[in-house]
């Protein structure tokens, strides 16, 4: 068996590297963007770190959606099967703060503040629950 | 949500796509004219039950010409075997374009006095219902094409000025070479300094009052891990296959160690269009470069005089290519067809390379094709560089392993990579398996007799498939029961599945136990070094992974050391999705992440275009796409790979 191990803080800074992080700071590519109001790194010159600790890290954001969240999928009641989209003019959807339509099957997912007590008219309530304990697999 | 937001500060461009740049129009000698768009790509994920937002920097090139224009500029051929991406103009917004395929050339009898639809309005009235966009002239002159948009199922009709091409690499000119240059392979700095312009888009991102909390996520601590293929991957005799730089050629000068036996004679015979006699010299000199990489096969190569043939007409190229197959006299030899041809350039020639290679394809000859850029010049010299990428592709179409390797990794004892070619618009679907087992032995799979309808594999054709693969697994391993893992390019459909899980059930109970991965190439973010959070200058080193949850994790084969500098650039990982485990001893994600990342460094051999993939991913995907384009057949007799 084969296990990875965990990348942790790597070696001692040789002066290969010393000579590599002066450079970078010399750089002309110098970073030159403004502070964008996250936490986190202030964005600049001394965005660019030292080569001692690093560590591989994926480019993405992490988002924390504010509490109390629901999802709830809908399923169209249309006998004639029609895209969710056309069926959403005769029977609207319930307020939501989002939603998102399948085409097949013709379906409605909302994004709710408090979940719904009963289906609306011309649907059927498939699934419900707080946001983030229905996610969806990391289907891309 | 994120959708919603986004139209707020930017343009969508594609579904996952926005405008991150103003688009940049570019004018070729050629004649074709192309814009540039720089995107930024978010897609949203879930890591271990906490939520993100995976950020990309995409560039993208498309014509500015309308196809109508590329026609009559003569530009544009027409080949239903070669899928074209393509953007259409929306009736209701003129500033809307959406992406498709096209789907058909309608003949010329076809304009905009026929009908927008069946039974409908003609495309003239249709598409001057909001202003006049077209007169009575322009209606019987401009040409209408099909375009299946987004995920319709049925083709709609546009007029071909309202249609654009989607350019892929192949078909960029100098001038986009050039502009496009300033975004590819970009240092760590610069991606990271695209991708944070991307993120502060989210800035003040609320939902209905409340704000939504974003911050960068190189201050969480997620786990990221990295596996050493150096100490997976083996040689036959136990020597380590990869050196500490990750280089295996080295391995090629001993050829008949490895192999128990020298690579056959060859007969080397010289195929040109006529008029392209002047190639010769060039043609031989690849000959040589790529026969010299193993000691002492050059020494046994008969070199045969060059012949040419009308590329007149298409009947007539057959006619000479078909005389040419039945003067071959190898005696005993493998015969091998080194070709120089001049990509096609118009919609009225046809295109040569696919015939050749088919008709060469069905005798069991070897064919090696040089991409002419002139009557007197090819595109690559016959350098020792070019060589030695050429003869790993040379010894995988004479059935031979490059450098036999051993990878004993999770007790797998077959690694399968299974794709399908999307072939043509109207064309039927290639499936093709590749297998190599634990000890490096390498065969292809098709499911004979059972052509593909759509997007998935269907159960007749796995069957067929899996048969193959394990009745060969029984007569090389000369045992009844086996561990075998199977990769599946792209998501695996949740119908294919349920019929894949019955099949694997059956598998099961005769003693071959089946583990079921879909590898998806699309959606999985960059990897950047950080140091206390901030970004550091410099590529994380090959082969790190990441769990995502219990069943799916991301994995970076590419990276340090780089095989020439710049050259993969930054990480671009993949997702791999356990679908089906082994019953028995299932496979951790440290085994199933150490597995398929060792597999990826067996075939990672030359700087420009190494794969991040699986070698027998990798493999399929080279031999499914050449089905589907037709250049060879469907159905594969034996164990080479004429696509590599």
């Amino acid at each position: 068996m084969h296990e990875g191990h965990l990348v942790g803080p790597a070696r001692a800074l040789s002066s290969r590297d010393f000579s590599a992080s002066v450079r970078l700071r010399n750089s002309a590519r110098a970073l030159s963007l403004p502070y964008l109001g996250f936490k986190g790194p202030r964005l600049g010159t001394s965005q660019v770190g030292e080569m001692m600790n690093a560590t591989p890290h994926p480019v993405m954001l992490k988002i924390e959606l504010p509490p109390g969240l629901h999802v709830c999928t809908l399923v169209s009641l249309d006998p004639k099967n029609r895209p969710a989209k056309q069926h959403v003019g005769d029977f609207p959807l319930p307020n939501n703060i989002s939603y998102n339509l399948d085409y097949n099957p013709s379906r409605a997912h909302l994004l709710l503040n408090q979940p719904l007590d009963s289906a609306p008219t011309g649907w059927t309530i498939q699934a419900q629950s707080p946001w983030g304990k229905l996610q969806p697999t990391n289907q891309i | 949500m994120i959708d919603t937001h986004l139209k707020t500060r930017t343009t969508r461009v594609t579904k996952y796509d926005w405008e991150l740049l103003p688009p940049v129009e570019i004018d070729s000698e050629t004649g074709t004219k192309a814009i540039l768009r720089v995107c930024a790509n978010f897609r949203h994920v879930t890591v271990q039950g906490t939520e993100y937002i995976v950020v990309d920097i995409r560039r993208k090139v498309e014509s500015s010409s309308s196809i109508q224009e590329e026609i009559e500029n003569g530009t544009f051929a027409w080949d239903p075997n070669i899928e074209v991406r393509v953007k259409a103009r929306s009736v209701a917004d003129s500033k809307r374009l959406r992406s498709g395929k096209l789907h058909s050339l309608m003949p010329r009898e076809v304009n905009l006095h026929s009908e927008a639809w069946d039974g409908g309005v003609s495309l003239l009235e249709y598409w001057n219902q909001l202003e006049e966009l077209y007169d009575l002239d322009s209606a019987e002159r401009l040409r209408v094409l099909e375009v299946k948009v987004g995920f319709q199922r049925k083709a709609t009709r546009y007029p071909a000025d309202q249609v654009y091409r989607v350019m892929t690499m192949e078909n960029w000119s100098k001038e986009v070479r050039t502009e496009v240059a300033e975004f590819l392979n970009l240092q760590p700095t610069e991606f990271f300094d695209f991708a944070t312009k991307a993120m502060r888009w989210f800035r003040g991102w609320a939902l209905k009052g409340s704000s939504i909390n974003v911050e960068y996520a190189q201050n969480d601590p997620l786990q990221v891990f990295q596996s050493d293929s150096r100490k997976v991957l083996q040689l036959p005799d136990g020597r380590p296959f990869l050196n500490q730089n990750f280089r295996w050629k080295q391995h090629l000068s001993n050829f008949e160690e490895l192999h128990s036996r020298p690579p056959p004679s060859i007969a080397a015979y010289f195929l040109v269009p006529k008029g392209y006699e002047g190639l010769i010299d060039q043609l031989h000199d690849h000959c040589k470069a790529i026969f010299k990489q193993i000691p002492g096969w050059f020494d046994r190569v008969v070199i045969h005089p060059v012949e040419s043939i009308d590329t007149s007409t298409r009947v007539r190229a057959e006619a000479d290519i078909g005389r040419f197959i039945e003067s071959v006299e190898p005696e005993g030899r493998q015969p091998v067809v080194f070709s120089a041809i001049l990509p096609r350039r118009s919609q009225d020639e046809f295109n040569l390379y696919p015939v050749l290679k088919r008709m060469l394809t069905l005798k069991d000859i070897v064919h090696q094709n040089f991409e002419a850029v002139s009557q007197n010049s090819l595109k690559a010299k016959g350098t020792d560089f070019v060589g030695h990428v050429n003869v790993l592709g040379m010894l995988l179409k004479c059935g031979f392993l490059p450098v036999p390797y051993v990878c004993e990794c999770g007790d797998v004892d077959i690694v399968c990579g299974i794709d399908i070619g999307r072939q043509g618009p109207n064309r039927s679907i290639a499936a093709v398996a590749v297998s190599i087992t634990r000890d490096g032995k390498l065969w292809g799979t098709t499911p004979e007799g059972t052509p593909q309808t759509g997007e998935t594999i269907g159960p007749d054709a796995l069957r067929n498939i899996l048969g193959g693969i394990v009745g060969r697994f029984n007569s090389v391993a000369k045992k009844s029961s086996g561990r075998i893992v199977i990769l599946r390019d792209g998501n695996t459909p949740q119908h294919e599945l349920q019929d894949a899980l019955q099949i694997l059930n059956e598998y099961r109970e005769i003693g071959i136990d089946i583990c079921w991965i879909s590898v998806l190439k699309s959606g999985t973010p960059r990897l950047l070094k950080f140091s206390d959070s901030k970004l550091v200058n410099e590529i994380p080193e090959k082969g790190h992974w990441m769990p995502l949850n219990e069943t799916e994790a991301w994995f970076w084969s590419t990276g340090k050391p780089e095989l020439k500098e710049g050259r993969p650039g930054i990480p671009q990982g993949a997702l791999m999705r356990i679908e089906s485990n082994f019953a028995e001893r299932p496979l951790e994600l440290s085994e199933c992440a150490t597995l398929l990342i060792a597999q990826a460094h067996a075939s990672q051999s030359q700087p420009w275009n190494s794969t991040r993939l699986p070698f027998v991913h990798h493999l399929a995907d080279k031999m499914a796409k050449s089905m589907g384009e037709g250049s060879i057949p469907l159905s594969l007799k034996n164990d080479r790979f004429p696509a590599a």
